[in-house]
């Protein structure tokens, strides 16, 4: 009973494929080609660099080694780093952020008035997200108050530590 | 019966999996950038005034090591001034030297007080006694009798001394003409507290 099975379904196997090669005589009729180009797709781009080492400034405009100055009560310090933003793409928009870490402060805090890192784009403040390149301006401002009595805060330093600067791409619409 | 212990640990698996990305894929997601700047440090300068006494020759810093106000001997047992007579007037000076390492403008001025004039000894000289005093560059000037003020409580003054700038303080101690025989031979001893301060270097000005 079962070899009869098997070979029923044998016989039909064989049937179904002789039918198939059969079918290769269609290969004869019309048939039509044509090319089409989708062209190439580029990326885009999206990066943030330094422009150059960023610079100290004293109230004056002066620009002064940060090394070697000393400052005194009513000193009015300002840090400038140019940063370059390149973004590139149709749906381009990212946001960037600065962030200050290991920053120490051997200063009396009521003495001293540090500002955080401050983006700007032309004088403006960077409004978030960014789409295309720019040119952004980060600024610290250190102030040593004219109101600091006695002898306080000589030779006190305050270390900045790093300032991290994180251009972060955004979900757009049409993005998933 | 219910679910094979391997599958419920299978679905735990699978749960803590997904968790995990879930919680960590915004680092993943689209394209990041970072760049990173070191301001350096700041550092403030040091306030330091340096004395000289004529015509001691003594030398000390305003401020001690310690933070404390240094004592300036303008004269010694063995440099004296002279001994004075009624209607004359003897002089010594102090000079003051601006030794601030601060990077940009720091001028200061230093006033010299009110003097404290004490007898030794029990004596009664001091009342006839007046101490004046003037602001000059040099103290050679000191010896002249022109341009002296008498310290009240108001106190003297100097221009401004600038960053290794000097200034000298001449004071003056005059006997009174009307001082009688008694006082001879007595002596007073003279304290001067001097101050240095710094001058507002901000154009807008140090409110």
């Amino acid at each position: 009973m079962k070899n009869t099975a098997l070979i029923k379904g044998t016989a039909a196997i064989a049937v179904g494929a002789a039918l198939l090669l059969g079918g290769g005589g269609t290969l004869a009729s019309w048939n039509a080609a044509d090319n089409a180009a989708p062209g190439t797709v580029v990326a885009g781009d999206l990066n943030v660099v330094k422009s150059g080492t960023g610079a100290w400034k004293d109230r004056a405009g002066a620009t002064i080694d940060i090394a070697t100055y000393k400052v005194v009560p009513g000193d009015k310090l300002t840090y400038t780093q140019v940063l370059d933003v390149t973004l590139t793409g149709n749906k381009m928009a990212a946001d960037i952020t600065a962030t200050g870490t290991g920053a120490a402060n051997g200063f009396t805090p009521a003495n001293v008035i540090v500002s955080g890192t401050v983006l700007t784009v032309d004088g403006e403040a960077v409004s978030n997200p960014l789409t295309t390149s720019k040119t952004v301006t980060a600024t610290i401002t250190f102030e040593f108050k004219a109101a600091t009595t006695g002898r306080a805060d000589v030779n006190a330093t305050y270390n900045f530590g790093n300032v991290a600067f994180t251009l972060q791409q955004i979900t757009q619409p049409g993005l998933a | 019966m219910g679910i094979p212990r391997s599958l419920r640990a299978a679905a735990l698996i699978a749960a803590a999996v997904l968790m995990g990305l879930l919680t960590v894929q915004g680092s993943y997601a689209l394209w990041a950038s970072n760049a990173s700047a070191t301001p350096g440090s700041v550092s403030s300068a040091t306030f330091n005034v340096s004395l000289t006494g004529m015509p001691s020759g003594q030398v000390t810093n305003m401020t001690l090591a310690d933070g404390q106000a240094a004592s300036l001997a303008l004269t010694t047992q063995s440099v004296a001034l002279a001994a004075l007579a009624p209607g004359a007037a003897v002089h010594s000076s102090v000079s003051a030297r601006n030794n601030s390492d601060a990077g940009g403008q720091f001028s200061i001025s230093v006033t010299a007080g009110a003097p404290a004039v004490s007898n030794v000894g029990g004596g009664s000289l001091a009342q006839y006694l007046t101490v004046s005093a003037k602001n000059v560059a040099t103290a050679a000037e000191c010896n002249t009798t022109t341009g002296y003020a008498q310290l009240t409580t108001a106190g003297l003054t100097t221009a401004a001394v600038p960053k290794a700038g000097t200034t000298v303080v001449c004071f003056e101690v005059k006997l009174s003409s009307t001082a009688p025989s008694t006082l001879k031979g007595q002596a007073v001893n003279i304290s001067i507290p001097l101050t240095a301060s710094q001058l507002c270097g901000v154009p807008s000005g140090c409110a």
